[in-house]
């Protein structure tokens, strides 16, 4: 008995002992531990489709222009540019010290080297070279299969020269240079390592950016990086080490609270217990949340009955007392904060949406009468796994249900039925959202495109699509601003969905730190993080 | 080995392999009929969606990519995941995923048989003491409170208020991040060793072949360390199967909470994403662990029990 007791006891403290070598490893110089909630998909620049992928390639890897902590963008890898708005050509002249990390130059080759291969390799992200994205020359007909990937209006004209043709006006351009997809990759290294093992390990990545990679298995869930000291720009990075871990939420704020991880993204849930932390961060990221309605829908189709709809939810009650994290109330369907031009914000002074529920139920008692019926009934279809859209849901079952003659049923769903319910022209009302490709008030105007239907609402207006085509034609920035902003009025005035809320991002961040580039679109960026003084 | 035995167990293989083959294929089908896609539909046109899928064969007859599949298997190509680690090869990914959650079963599975037999033991000797309450406590713990609840409190009492573990797995610090989640997976592999060993314990205790060693005069310790412990420990290896299968579905959880990259975690994952390759490839390991474990433990009764031995002798 006594020597059973010995060995439980020799077991225990055998336990302890392995548990003291718990703890945070020290480096020398200053490190800064952001997290995600989920790791990096790629970090092939040409492969990568999602946010983490994209901000974890950003740090090694520039592009043409990139923005500063501010949100402004620069040039990076391009010193100058030269617009020629009659022929569309963009012509970038590459910085003499743009390196990469092996001691090579980076060249105008490497852009056009990296571009063809997404198109030739019929990658996701080539999209983004038609017209749902930058619009470059053959780029549309080129990633839907119809020619091949070296005619693309991309050419080097020589090292240190790129031209690029556009097939038609992008007034968005630079902002696009600015994502991982735009990146250069360079041909030799790429090819010598083989092209699917690129990217794989430190080993197989070169880097041009404010850091490189010194740790990296895909399936694990960090990245590591040292300050890279052939950065052009190096003497800007004052951060020794970064580390980009994924780590789930309930575990990540734990872990901001012992020191482990700098950065941690929260839910609204946590918003009340650490409002008033020093450590409390709430930042633009650019996603609008809104119902959209089925214009298949007969109901739907009466605009006096979508202005009820729209009318009669309290868009700062949400904001303010569901959400509290800093989310505003939705002005029109563009966000706030996405798209500015000479400082001012595109949706400055837009107030299309409004709460008022008595005069709600007196446009759905029109609406009612113009169809001829006394009550209809509506679905709201939500998805049950991408919050908050749970918590708008709720609200508006309850907000809406004040109307008197509308019964309002509900349907949930995961994300990817409710998708492909959408898709599937299955759906009546639903909450769902739009995330900002690029920042420029186009990515949401387009979304209601009666061709493309990106929305899935089956949205027919005429005045709206012509002023959609003379949008995409417009060289002129001003009047294609006014363009804009016009076609934004006659969406909201009809009532083409009901835009909810500007989601904001909120976080636990080191209050010790400052510089770090946050944005509703483009990947973040570290290059200025440093220690507050 | 007898012919018979040599019969029943090519018998038992060839039901295993059809086993495993209506598995897959059932899999197979019903990952490809999930809603949703492994690309991001929300922002592609339908001409680019057909780009995408015929990049990777997803327009061809599902019999046809089964067929794919197969040939694949063969030759050690699982396919490369779509979603989750863009283009990476499948069976690169389960290589790193495997060793990591392998590693954490053997070792909970040591851990936790060692710890429950001394339980047990303990438990079984001083029948109806306190050490015997605790035991069966602990015991019903195990068994009832599933292993994320363990990992949950383990990571927010011993990792986050106590500060004595860290949070999360790390590839850096592997042996001290590793006890928060060995801890909470072999909650079970304990609970239940211990409350087997306790009753097999008992039940030799008072057998008639110690009654027969007593009255040869051997004393206690031989006793118990000769002749108890031995004859009650080795049937514990027939509960392994359970108990083995029990971690392969608590690691799913335990590894999302203590961020873990091993094989339950890339299941999950691969599952919300419609990680086709991923899900079909884990999905099918886990159902290839069981049906071998099963298996063997069937072939081991024979082997450990030789009562059921030589019952099959006569």
């Amino acid at each position: 008995m006594k020597k059973l007791k010995a060995i439980l006891a020799a077991c225990m403290a055998l336990t302890m002992l392995v548990g003291c070598g718990g703890g945070k490893t020290s480096t020398d110089g200053l490190k800064f531990t952001y997290t995600f909630e989920a790791p990096p998909k790629s970090l092939d620049s040409t492969v990568a489709t999602d946010g983490t992928s994209f901000t974890c390639i950003a740090a090694f890897v520039e592009g043409l222009m990139m923005k500063d902590e501010k949100g402004n963008l620069y040039p990076a890898i391009a010193e100058d540019y030269d617009f020629n708005e009659e022929t569309l050509t963009y012509t970038f002249k590459i910085r003499k010290d743009a390196k990469w990390d092996d001691g090579t130059d980076v060249t105008a080759h490497d852009f056009v080297y990296a571009w063809q291969r997404i198109l030739r390799n019929g990658e996701e992200y080539g999209y983004m070279f038609g017209n749902g994205g930058a619009n470059i020359l053959n780029g549309q007909e080129i990633s839907e299969g119809k020619m091949d990937a070296d005619k693309l209006g991309a050419t080097a004209l020589d090292d240190k020269t790129l031209e690029v043709k556009l097939a038609a006006p992008c007034g968005y351009f630079l902002d696009l240079m600015n994502f991982a997809v735009f990146y250069p990759q360079n041909q030799a290294f790429v090819e010598k390592v083989g092209e699917d093992k690129y990217a794989t390990s430190p080993e197989t990545t070169l880097a041009c950016g404010p850091f490189k990679v010194t740790e990296y298995v895909p399936g694990q869930n960090k990245v590591v990086y040292a300050k890279n000291e052939t950065y052009w720009d190096a003497d800007k990075v004052q951060l020794d080490e970064l580390e980009i871990s994924s780590v789930k939420a309930d575990s990540a704020t734990m872990g901001f609270e012992t020191g482990d991880y700098d950065f941690v993204n929260i839910g609204y849930e946590l918003v009340d217990k650490y409002k008033d932390n020093d450590a409390y961060y709430s930042y633009p990221a650019g996603y609008q949340y809104y119902l959209a309605f089925n214009f298949h829908n007969e109901a739907l189709q009466n605009i006096n009955i979508r202005k009820a709809l729209s009318l009669a939810l309290n868009r700062d009650d949400i904001a303010n007392n569901v959400l509290k994290d800093g989310s505003l109330a939705a002005v029109a369907l563009d966000p706030q904060g996405l798209s500015f031009k000479d400082g001012v914000d595109f949706t400055d002074g837009m107030n299309y949406l409004s709460y008022d529920l008595e005069e709600a139920q007196k446009c759905f008692d029109q609406g009612l009468k113009e169809l001829g019926v006394s009550s209809i009934t509506l679905e709201l279809l939500y998805g049950n796994d991408e919050a908050p859209c749970d918590a708008l849901a709720t609200y508006a079952l309850d907000a809406l249900g004040k109307l008197n003659g509308l019964t309002l049923t509900n349907r949930t769903e995961p994300k990817a039925s409710r998708l492909d319910d959408m898709t599937a022209d299955k759906f009546e009302i639903c909450v769902t959202r739009w995330g900002p490709d690029y920042a420029d008030p186009n990515t949401y105007l387009s979304l209601f495109d009666p061709v493309a239907n990106m929305s899935n609402t089956n949205y027919q207006n005429d005045t709206y699509k012509d002023l959609l085509n003379k949008i995409a034609v417009e060289t002129d920035v001003d009047v294609r601003w006014d363009l804009m902003k016009e076609a934004e009025k006659v969406l909201m005035e009809d009532y083409a969905c009901a835009p909810m809320l500007v989601k904001a991002g909120v976080a636990l961040m080191n209050p010790e730190f400052t510089g770090i580039g946050l944005y509703p679109t483009g990947p973040n960026c570290y290059k200025y993080v440093t220690k507050v003084k | 080995m007898d012919k018979s035995m040599l019969k029943y167990i090519l018998k038992r293989v060839l039901i295993s392999l059809i086993t495993l083959f209506i598995i897959l294929t059932v899999l197979f089908i019903m990952i490809k009929s999930l809603p949703g896609s492994p690309f991001n539909i929300e922002k592609m046109s339908d001409a680019q969606i057909a780009v995408a899928n015929a990049k990777y064969g997803l327009d061809k007859p599902m019999l046809v990519q089964y067929g794919m599949y197969l040939k694949g298997m063969i030759t050690g190509d699982y396919g490369v995941s779509y979603n989750l680690y863009k283009d990476v090869e499948v069976s690169a990914l389960m290589g790193n995923a495997i060793q990591i959650s392998f590693m954490f079963g053997i070792v909970a599975t040591i851990f936790g048989t060692l710890i429950g037999m001394l339980l047990g033991v303990v438990a079984g000797l001083k029948k109806n003491t306190i050490w015997d309450t605790l035991t069966t406590i602990i015991s019903v713990l195990g068994v009832s409170v599933p292993s994320f609840v363990f990992a949950l409190l383990a990571v927010y009492f011993l990792g986050y208020k106590l500060q004595l573990f860290p949070l999360q797995y790390s590839t850096r610090d592997p042996i001290s991040t590793s006890v928060l989640p060995i801890l909470a997976l072999s909650m079970s592999v304990i609970a239940n060793v211990a409350r087997f060993t306790r009753t097999e314990m008992i039940s030799v205790l008072n057998s008639e072949y110690m009654t027969l060693a007593k009255a040869k005069g051997l004393d206690g310790k031989t006793l118990i360390f000769k002749h108890a412990l031995r004859n009650s420990l080795i049937p514990v290896i027939t509960i392994l199967g359970p108990i083995l299968v029990n971690l392969m579905t608590g690691t799913m959880v335990v590894e999302q909470i203590c961020g873990v990259p091993g094989l339950g975690s890339l299941l999950i994952k691969g599952i919300a994403a419609n990680d086709y390759n991923v899900v079909l490839a884990c999905a099918f390991l886990y159902a290839v662990m069981y049906v071998v474990i099963v298996f063997i433990i069937d072939l081991s009764y024979g082997f450990i029990d030789p009562r059921i031995r030589l019952g099959k002798g006569d």
